[in-house]
């Protein structure tokens, strides 16, 4: 018996410290939903769906730039996935021994790495030589129009792609190492080789993977610094992705600084929207997750 | 069982010093108006010493000033804290180069001490800046102009622009380099069937107020269009993915510097500093195109009617915007403008109120004469009209500039 | 088989070699020029203050200074909650308290940073009038280290426990000395979760950005004075149109990313 109160004494002193977490989160999305009312109060959806950013009328609405969020998520993924399933192939079925802890290590580093590098080195290394070749081709091939040099919605993709691959792939590999050995031993026991054994063990993980790149989505669409160096902070709503835009993180860094009266809270409301969206994919790639083979 | 890693020994001892360091700071920090160990002089003066020589020694002051604002500024700016600082040592001052919109607003939340902007504050915010405050100061404390620079290959010489064809490509009207309204102003070039792009500013800027509020009142076609004049407007070029959103001044000059075909606009401190060619804008009171150069922004200074400036600059200063624009004299360039700061006039605390002063009366005088290319000091008239309001800044109602000579 | 086999490997092979190729180009461009500069400059580079804007060359020493002190505060300010939550969590982990626990770090490591800034601005700044200080933005870093420091700690405890608890209790011991015992144990994975919170946020700039003075001119003088830090500094230099920031912002990553790297080969090493 003294050891049950002893054991409810430490249970309730920890619960401090640990519900000092569940009260960050509740007082961060509190004052977010809080200042986000009067914009919402005084435009309605309307901060969602029109695209128009006024400070001179008085009129907001952030449509370009969660088009823009949505679109650079949408394509980061889509950029990053072949890249991050490779790695997790290549560390967990391929690579020697030696080659994989490296490879491990790497991609792990990289996952931490300072975001502003990134952006940076996307803008004045990475834009211009990709401007000369991937997409003076891509303008050419689609007759598009582009801005030289500059930044655009593809390039901060592309940027972004690079940045969530490697906490992607570890999800992956994690996922990728979990399959059973028996898989493999079976296979092999069959005179099968390598291509049988990753088709299968990928087909395995298609549900993880799913649940990864939710993750990777919600990872991607936050960030703000490598973003607003590479796109163009630019209200543009165009099907071209070589045309500059916007996406709500980096309108929050360009704008925050200089909003008063209601387009500070149209900030909040828009930052609400995205962490809305935030949750919402955590929510999903757990649920995926969860229910596993 | 196995202790703790020499490596991890090392990481917790350098946290440990950083942190002990930190602390340290608070200890020896001398946070303004109590007595402290370093202080000499005029600190801690309650008597109001009447006013004697202007050779003592610069009193040991303590304090810490906050101000952030223009990015047009923050080049004289850096330059003006370090020689403050130097001359002041026990004085702190940090400037965030966060955009004009910035700074007022910022010091009207009360995080910036002095608000930086290249606009006086708009009428509504003079309201709330004075309900919340009492009386505020806005003082000049730069000259600078706003340069159109581009980035056109192979064009040499000059361009020559008018406020309504600069209106024009900023709405999207006109889309190409070879316009015929642009052809006809420059006769000499070919130019090519490229698209313009417009850079202008994604923050909120001083810069853009000027700019616009100049096409405001330059151009027919930008008063009928109904984009108006502010620190951000809504571009119509943008909807043509024809437009940019630069950073800071810093940023618009980046982006052109890098985009062939692109157009912007900036102080024209930045246009020296980076060799960017800029164009010479008509001016619409002569009729004649003026390149920006020292000459011909000192030309619009000493020409404008600074008679209607009022004398005491507590009052709502946004109508003297225009005071430089559109100069009527020979080859005054047409888009020159007061940079501005924005003070309390009243502190409860002393040093703070010391450190303004002395901070606002260094800019005004010794800091005119160290400024960078591009920029211009005062005209002599307008430093003694601020050196005069500076004499408003009070302790307690009790002003402070009799007690640090 | 063995056609399939090497198709396979190359095309796997062959996707990885190509996103390690950017990589690449990262690392080189960042190494090469910001050795250039640093080089160039001395050693007075981590020292002395940046030089004013088309001026020639500077240091860091007054951002690299701001960052050490704001992510050395924020680590003061999480570490305990990151181990105590995260002992919690390792200890009481089936209890529904932890389920929530749980899940609340899972959303706030996916809470988008530059929100974490603006909401500490709100609360700090404009609701207590705290203004911009090296405090402010040590807190900010703080709600972005927590998440990641208490998962990785309560992972890192779980095997100790595993190994050690059954063990422990039979021999007598209290829950209080089990669970001393078992952190003890853990030591060097509770050093290596903080260590990771630390490397992450080294190098974050949205957190901070409306928080922390963006001219570096100057070095720490109290508590409450404002800082800037490395990540902002190169944010700012390197978005300029000034030839010599974008050479000091080449200088300073390379020294951010130097810092990163060895902060977190210390923690691996520490891991094993």
């Amino acid at each position: 018996m003294k050891i049950e109160r002893k054991r409810e004494r430490i249970f309730y002193f920890l619960l401090v410290p640990s519900s000092l977490v569940v009260l960050t989160f509740v007082l961060l999305l509190g004052v977010l939903v809080y200042s986000s009312i009067p914009a919402l109060d005084r435009f309605g959806l309307s901060v969602y769906t029109k695209n128009v950013w006024d400070p001179v009328n008085d009129q907001y609405g952030g449509l370009a730039a969660i088009y823009g969020t949505i679109v650079t998520g949408v394509l980061s993924v889509a950029i990053s996935a072949p890249f991050a399933t490779a790695l997790a192939v290549f560390v967990n079925d391929i690579s020697p021994k030696k080659i994989k802890s490296f490879m491990i290590n790497l991609s792990d580093l990289l996952a931490a790495f300072p975001t502003v590098v990134y952006g940076f080195w996307g803008l004045l290394s990475l834009g211009p030589f990709l401007s000369q070749t991937l997409f003076a081709f891509l303008g050419s091939l689609f007759g598009l129009h582009r801005i030289t040099n500059g930044p655009s919605l593809l390039l901060a993709s592309i940027v972004l792609a690079i940045m969530i691959t490697p906490f992607a792939s570890s999800l992956l590999r994690e996922v990728y190492s979990q399959v059973p050995k028996s898989v493999d031993e079976a296979v092999y026991s069959l005179g099968l080789g390598k291509w049988e054994l990753v088709v299968l063990k990928l087909s395995y993980i298609k549900r993880a993977f799913l649940g990864a790149y939710a993750l990777a989505f919600g990872r991607a669409v936050g960030e703000t610094v490598a973003v607003s160096l590479t796109i163009g902070n630019v209200l543009n709503i165009s099907p071209n992705l070589l045309d500059p835009g916007y996406t709500i993180p980096s309108l929050i860094i360009s704008q925050f600084g200089t909003a008063y009266g209601i387009q500070y809270n149209v900030m909040f409301a828009l930052a609400l929207f995205l962490v809305v969206i935030g949750i919402a994919f955590v929510i999903i790639s757990r649920l995926i997750l969860r229910v596993r083979l | 069982m196995k202790g703790i890693s020499t490596w991890a020994a090392v990481i917790i001892v350098v946290i440990i010093i950083v942190a002990a360091a930190g602390i340290y700071f608070v200890m020896s920090s001398q946070g303004g108006h109590s007595a402290t160990t370093t202080s000499t002089t005029s600190t801690s003066s309650t008597s109001s010493s009447t006013s004697t020589s202007t050779t003592a020694a610069p009193p040991q002051i303590s304090a810490s000033i906050v101000a952030g604002g223009s990015t047009f500024v923050n080049p004289a700016m850096q330059i003006w804290v370090k020689g403050f600082q130097s001359e002041y040592p026990g004085i702190q001052v940090t400037y965030s180069s966060t955009g004009s919109g910035a700074g007022v607003n910022n010091f009207l939340q009360g995080a910036y001490d002095i608000g930086a902007t290249d606009v006086p504050p708009p009428s509504n915010l003079y309201q709330q800046m004075t309900q919340k405050y009492g009386e505020i100061l806005t003082i000049p404390d730069v000259v600078g102009a706003v340069d159109i620079i581009y980035n056109i290959p192979g064009f040499t010489g000059v361009l020559n622009l008018t406020p309504d064809v600069i209106a024009k490509i900023y709405l999207g009207q006109i889309q190409y380099w070879d316009d015929p309204a642009i052809k006809a102003l420059n006769p000499n070039f070919n130019f090519p069937h490229q698209k313009i792009i417009a850079v202008h500013r994604s923050d909120g800027s001083g810069t853009t107020f000027v700019f616009t509020y100049w096409l405001y009142i330059s151009s027919e076609a930008w008063r009928s269009s109904g984009v108006g004049y502010g620190y951000t407007v809504n571009w119509p070029v943008d909807q043509l993915g024809n437009g940019l959103g630069g950073k800071g001044s810093e940023g618009v000059t980046a982006y052109v510097k890098q985009n062939p075909y692109s157009i912007g606009y900036v102080e024209a401190q930045y246009a020296i500093a980076n060799n960017l060619t800029a164009a010479a804008v008509l001016n619409p009171s002569t009729g004649e195109f003026v390149k920006p150069s020292e000459a011909t922004i000192e030309i619009a200074v000493q020409n404008a009617n600074l008679t209607q400036l009022p004398s005491s600059l507590t009052v709502d200063m946004s109508k003297y915007l225009s005071v430089f624009l559109n100069v009527k004299a020979h080859n005054a360039y047409p888009i020159v403008s007061f940079s501005w700061l924005v003070v309390k006039v009243n502190y409860n605390d002393e040093s703070k109120a010391e450190a303004i002063y002395l901070f606002l009366k260094y800019i005004v005088t010794t800091g005119q004469t160290e400024l960078p290319t591009g920029y211009l000091p005062l005209p002599s008239n307008i430093q003694q009209l601020v050196l005069e309001n500076l004499k408003l800044i009070s302790y307690n109602n009790k002003p402070v500039y009799t007690m640090v000579s | 088989m063995r056609v399939k086999d090497a198709v396979i490997v190359s095309i796997i092979t062959s996707l990885v070699v190509l996103f390690l190729l950017p990589i690449a180009f990262l690392f080189y461009t960042v190494i090469v020029n910001g050795l250039k500069v640093i080089i160039s400059y001395g050693p007075r580079f981590f020292i002395d203050l940046p030089p004013n804007p088309g001026d020639g060359l500077g240091g860091i020493g007054s951002a690299l200074e701001g960052t050490l002190y704001m992510v050395s505060l924020a680590v003061l300010i999480s570490a305990p909650i990151s181990v105590l939550a995260g002992a919690f969590l390792s200890f009481f982990e089936r209890s529904k308290v932890a389920s929530s626990i749980r899940a609340s770090l899972e959303l706030l490591v996916e809470f988008p940073t530059i929100v974490v800034g603006i909401v500490v601005f709100q609360i700090l700044v404009l609701g207590f009038g705290l203004g911009l200080s090296g405090f402010t933005a040590a807190v900010a870093l703080a709600i972005v280290m927590l998440p990641y420091s208490t998962i990785q700690i309560s992972e890192a405890l779980r095997i100790p426990k595993k190994l050690y608890e059954e063990a422990a209790y039979s021999l007598g011991l209290t829950t209080w000395q089990v669970m001393r015992l078992i952190m003890r144990i853990g030591r060097r994975g509770i050093v290596n979760g903080l260590l990771i919170g630390f490397a992450k946020i080294i190098g974050e700039t949205a957190p901070v950005i409306f928080l922390t003075s963006s001219t570096a001119n100057l070095y720490l003088q109290s508590f409450t004075s404002p800082v800037t830090g490395i990540p902002v500094l190169i944010y700012t230099f390197a978005f300029s149109g000034y030839q010599n920031w974008n050479d000091v912002a080449w200088g300073a990553s390379l020294v951010l990313i130097t810092i990163v790297t060895v902060v977190f080969v210390i923690a691996r090493r520490m891991a094993k």
